[in-house]
């Protein structure tokens, strides 16, 4: 039995095992619960699954962090050093001098600095001050603790998406305590709840799960074997290409297993990615250092490690995933060139339906296990994952010039498609402007000399509400024209099929059936204009013909792309 | 064989520091916008943009890398059949001025181009925009490009959009013109022998029936 919904409450009431995650984690139920960060943390064994041991192995892992912190952050002014100016003073060349240490980090401080500064630009909860500071502590500490590792770019991308589940998970218990929702619990069960979401712990939980994430992933950032044994191999091979290159790490070596995973699953893709001279190792990296972080936006992301995270070591099914957002993409990248099929690669379009891609890639990892999803050709193929409009749809109209179709039809996609990323403007523009309306609250800033009279308090939160609204309202917006977008494609599939029927069809019957079946279509296309949000669009029916009747559409359900306006919503305050 | 190829397509590399502007510059010369929105560039990136030159399209390959990447972890050929690489240091930035040699020695030593004296480096200084806050003068620049055999010098700022287009026309017209030279960079296979060239011309003018 897998609980439908999983909350904090349900954490003491069922029995935890790595199988009732799995299963709950495999539904996705976590996408609408509050306690993912603890189902994360509890699978990669920052937890123990006897709830009883949980006040323990935090306020263990909690002290174990601020140890390190102590250790490893050194402010040369901290009383713990001699403060005798012969001893302690930058230019002081004496051992222990903590100058030495403080100097040594500069750099990398600086490194981390720049990418924490440029973590999710979108999200308003990683441009808070307080929040950049932790995640930079927290990569220090982690950099200095594991110098194998160190820190690379990109470690960033994995941190931040962690501390923001375990940020909102705490929010969300505060909440659901405040509206008495932890009635049922025992004075005992909610001091343990309490003690595990308790926010002022936030940094060192976070350093905690981070850690354990770094386990499976930090080996895809391990630096590659000394020079000279790569410069040996080019000696030999004067001629070779990325592909022929020995592997000289373990992601190059994870990232040949997966050119030929893909050669067993798609031979037809394999073979015209490698006509093109594209390995998986020329645009990879990203994809697996940051666990898809940019080909999949954040809050389909986030499901997709549910699944992930559990299904441990992740590398055999990071590689399904790698396979099958290739797969999901085949129809565009075998119609593409070179440069076309880098492009999407390098900017993946947004997958419309996660769940079956999940499917998919669960399939691939355990094809006897799990069965095989449909999957339908539903990537908003015009936008990327940043929302900007796709370069291959502004440098290189994909369809077929044919002399009857119209210039001007090439050059732009139909026009709902076009709106799109007009949209995005708008609402990247009114981002812009409520980051600005909200810098104010920052001490320097508000220091200075006040030029515009927008700037007042009052004005301010009336604005940046209003601008939250607008936001909400775009978002809202952006949302039915992604369906209205996915509607259409299915019309013109369905549309195609009909016209092919036409040129089958023999008898009167025949006829009359499809012309039922064009009216029909005609009648999704205008209904489509008053369609509720989150009408799923119509799916295919027997004969492999879409089924468009209304009364056989399925009922509105709130898709899960409305999370991002409750992130929105939910705008932390730090 | 490549000195008489027409060569439509030019492989451009940009190297440089975290955080100086490579992805700007990409974008700005082929997107003509400018963010202060980028993320991190993570292993590699990759945009093209189609040029014409002297009634020529030419399509420009741009490979934008991530500063904090070293060459052997994108391994050895990605680098290679690179036609162009430009390197990049912010103005306000003194380190990622000094890092340049070190990105220059090791493109040379990984790529390893045939005459790596007259491979054809470009040297960008970005974000002139923030002139009050300049930590490189234009001269010392100069000055460095004038050792490296004279490397073309543009100060560009890919948040204003000043100069990025004539640098990268530049970038363009340079390579082409390396091209007609008959100049090749990366030694490659000996030429095919095709045992009858006329019939494959006739087999590409069309069918016939």
């Amino acid at each position: 039995m897998t609980p439908l919904s999983f909350d904090a409450t349900s954490l003491i009431k069922y029995k935890l095992s790595d199988e009732l995650l799995a299963r709950v984690a495999a539904s996705g139920s976590l996408r609408s619960s509050s306690c993912r960060s603890a189902v994360w943390r509890l699978v990669l064994r920052c937890l123990p699954y006897e709830t009883k041991d949980w006040e323990i192995s935090l306020s263990r892992s909690r002290n174990h962090y601020r140890a390190l912190k102590e250790t490893h952050l050194i402010d040369p002014h901290d009383t713990k050093f001699s403060q005798d100016p012969e001893l302690n003073n930058p230019l002081a060349s004496v051992e222990h001098n903590p100058w030495n240490t403080f100097f040594e980090d500069n750099d990398l401080r600086d490194i981390i600095g720049k990418d924490v500064s440029r973590t999710f630009p979108e999200i308003e909860f990683f441009q808070g001050a307080a929040i950049r500071q932790m995640m930079a502590d927290i990569l220090l500490v982690y950099a200095k603790e594991h110098p194998f590792a160190n820190y690379r770019q990109g470690m960033h991308e994995i941190l931040a998406p962690l501390i923001f589940v375990i940020y909102l998970d705490n929010e969300a218990f505060l909440h659901a305590k405040e509206n008495d929702e932890l009635k049922m619990l025992t004075v005992e069960e909610e001091d343990t709840l309490n003690c595990l979401f308790c926010k002022d712990y936030l940094e060192q939980d976070s350093y905690n799960l981070f850690c354990a994430v770094m386990l499976e992933v930090s080996r895809w950032y391990e630096e590659p074997l000394p020079s000279d044994t790569t410069k040996q191999s080019f000696t030999k091979e004067p001629y070779m290409r990325v592909q022929d290159s020995v592997p000289a790490s373990r992601l190059m070596e994870d990232l040949v297993d997966i050119g030929n995973l893909l050669h067993e699953i798609d031979p037809t893709l394999a073979k015209h990615l490698s006509s093109l001279d594209i390995p998986p190792q020329l645009y990879g990296i990203r994809w697996l250092r940051l666990l898809f972080g940019r080909e999949i936006p954040l809050h389909d992301l986030l499901f997709l490690w549910d699944v992930l995270l559990i299904d441990r070591p992740i590398a055999p099914l990071a590689k399904c995933i790698f396979v099958s957002l290739l797969v999901q993409i085949r129809h565009l990248l075998l119609t593409s060139d070179y440069g076309g099929c880098l492009q999407y690669l390098m900017r993946y379009p947004p997958i419309a339906d996660i769940d079956s891609f999940v499917k998919l890639a669960r399939h691939y990892r355990n094809p006897k296990k799990n069965a095989k999803p449909v999957i339908k050709a539903n990537n908003f193929s015009h936008i990327t994952v940043a929302g900007s409009s796709h370069p291959n749809r502004i440098q290189r109209p994909q369809k077929p010039s044919t002399s009857k179709v119209k210039n001007d039809e090439l050059e732009s996609p139909p026009t709902i498609l076009a709106l799109a990323p007009v949209f995005q403007k708008v609402k990247n523009s009114i981002r812009d402007r409520s980051n600005t309306v909200s810098v104010p609250t920052s001490p320097r800033r508000s220091n200075e000399h006040r030029r515009e009279p927008l700037t007042t308090p009052q004005k301010n939160e009336n604005w940046a509400k209003e601008v939250q609204m607008m936001e909400e309202q775009v978002s809202t917006l952006q949302i039915r024209l992604n369906e209205q977008d996915m509607l259409c494609c299915q019309v013109s599939k369905a549309l195609e099929i009909c016209a092919m029927d036409v040129r089958n069809a023999k008898t009167n019957e025949e006829c009359v059936a499809l012309s039922q079946n064009l009216l029909d279509l005609s009648k999704t296309l205008v209904s489509m204009k008053t369609a509720p949000i989150g009408t799923s669009p119509p799916r295919g029916g027997k004969n492999g013909k879409p089924d468009i009747q209304p009364k056989n559409r399925d009922p509105p359900q709130i898709r899960q792309v409305n999370e991002m306006v409750d992130m929105t919503m939910k705008r932390p305050q730090l | 064989m490549s000195g008489t190829r027409k060569k439509a397509l030019l492989k451009v590399i940009i190297l440089g520091d975290s955080g100086v502007g490579k992805t700007s510059l990409m974008n700005q010369y082929v997107n003509r916008r400018f963010s202060n929105q980028y993320k991190a560039t993570i292993g590699a990136d990759f945009l093209t943009r189609d040029v014409n030159i002297d009634d020529r399209t030419v399509t420009l390959q741009i490979w934008d890398t991530a500063g904090q990447e070293r060459f052997q972890s994108l391994g050895v050929a990605f680098y290679r059949g690179a036609d162009c690489c430009v390197l990049a240091f912010d103005v306000t930035n003194a380190a990622s001025f000094k890092s340049l040699d070190s990105w220059r020695d090791e493109f040379l030593i990984q790529a390893s181009p045939r005459d790596p004296d007259h491979f054809p480096f470009v040297l960008l200084g970005n974000k002139v925009d923030l002139e009050s806050q300049r930590a490189v003068s234009s001269k010392r620049a100069q000055s460095w490009c004038q050792t490296k055999g004279n490397i073309p010098y543009y100060e560009v700022s890919a948040k204003e959009a000043l100069n990025v287009e004539a640098a990268f026309l530049a970038i363009a017209r340079d390579a082409l013109a390396r091209e007609s030279q008959e100049t090749n960079d990366f030694p490659e296979f000996p030429d095919q022998i095709r045992l009858n060239p006329n019939q494959q011309n006739q087999q590409n003018s069309g069918c016939n029936c």
